[in-house]
């Protein structure tokens, strides 16, 4: 199949047997590029962020601009996030964008404390509140890897699922995750779990077993 | 000239019904999440998300 092609950027289609985009040429792309390309988005959001989180400390807006700016930057880039993850805006069923919601939701609810603490005073308003505020910019690694757990389980069938550390400072707890090996999916903890929380860079890769007994692993590379 | 210091004021009161309602994901979201990917993500992949499932016989 040709896919339409385009003067300015490449096209791109999602085949939903594998899982996978496809690039004008019919060729898969790497989600390790696409996990780069998220992370630009990232990168941007977590800059208006860090924005609205200096306007704050330097009072040039209340804290109730600052938590409207938050949630809406927290829903833009989970949003995108999940997208990415799933194969596209149209790709995206009903209950795709429930558990998107649902992830947004857990945001929503750590930043409802933070705004607490900084209105009673547990939280200073200094470069602290721009290291937490940064993690809120990096949270949306975890709804990508969890949309994509979420697929690998009900639309491609897999059974077991491994934690790959990623190019990063490692802590303890992914260490462990990591070492675990193969375990039934969905039972490993998710990316954002672990004490190293939002700054995770770990991935899972996914196997079931195919019809003469062989795994079959996903092409996530 | 003389900044102006906004005051810190009190937060915007969230109760978890609240959440629930504020964290859908309206169609509104999703055009404002669209501009964001356009906006920032690589040139090459900047109409990614705009992928449509095509034949399942697509190979590399």
């Amino acid at each position: 199949m040709t896919l339409p092609s385009h003067p300015i950027t490449p096209k791109f289609a999602w085949n939903e047997t594998a899982g996978r985009y496809a690039n004008s040429s019919g060729q898969f792309v790497k989600f390790s590029e696409i996990r780069d390309a998220l992370e630009s988005v990232m990168d941007a959001s977590a800059v208006r962020m860090n924005n609205l989180t200096q306007s704050l400390i330097d009072s040039q807006i209340s804290l109730a601009e600052w938590q409207s700016g938050m949630l809406e930057q927290i829903k833009l880039s989970h949003t995108a996030a999940a997208a990415a993850s799933r194969g596209g805006w149209a790709q995206m069923s009903q209950a795709d964008w429930g558990a998107a919601g649902r992830m947004i939701r857990d945001q929503y609810d750590f930043l409802r404390g933070f705004a607490n603490q900084i209105a009673n005073g547990t939280q200073a308003l200094d470069g602290r509140a721009l290291v937490r505020a940064d993690l809120y910019g990096d949270a949306s690694r975890g709804t990508f890897e969890e949309m994509r757990r979420r697929y690998q389980t009900s639309m491609n069938g897999m059974e077991e699922e491994r934690r790959i550390l990623g190019e990063a400072d490692h802590c303890e707890d992914c260490l462990d995750a990591a070492a675990e090996e193969w375990q039934p999916i969905g039972t490993l903890p998710a990316i954002g779990d672990s004490v190293c929380l939002t700054r995770c860079h770990c991935k899972f890769i996914y196997r079931k077993v195919g019809p003469d007994g062989e795994f079959i692993e996903s092409e996530d590379e | 000239m003389v900044d102006k210091k906004v005051p810190l004021g009190k937060p915007i009161h969230l109760s978890d019904l609240d959440l629930d309602e504020l964290s859908k994901v309206t169609p509104a979201d999703i055009e404002k999440a669209k501009q964001l990917w356009r906006n920032t993500a690589p040139p090459e992949f900047e109409t990614l998300l705009d992928a449509e499932t095509i034949d399942d016989q697509v190979k590399p």
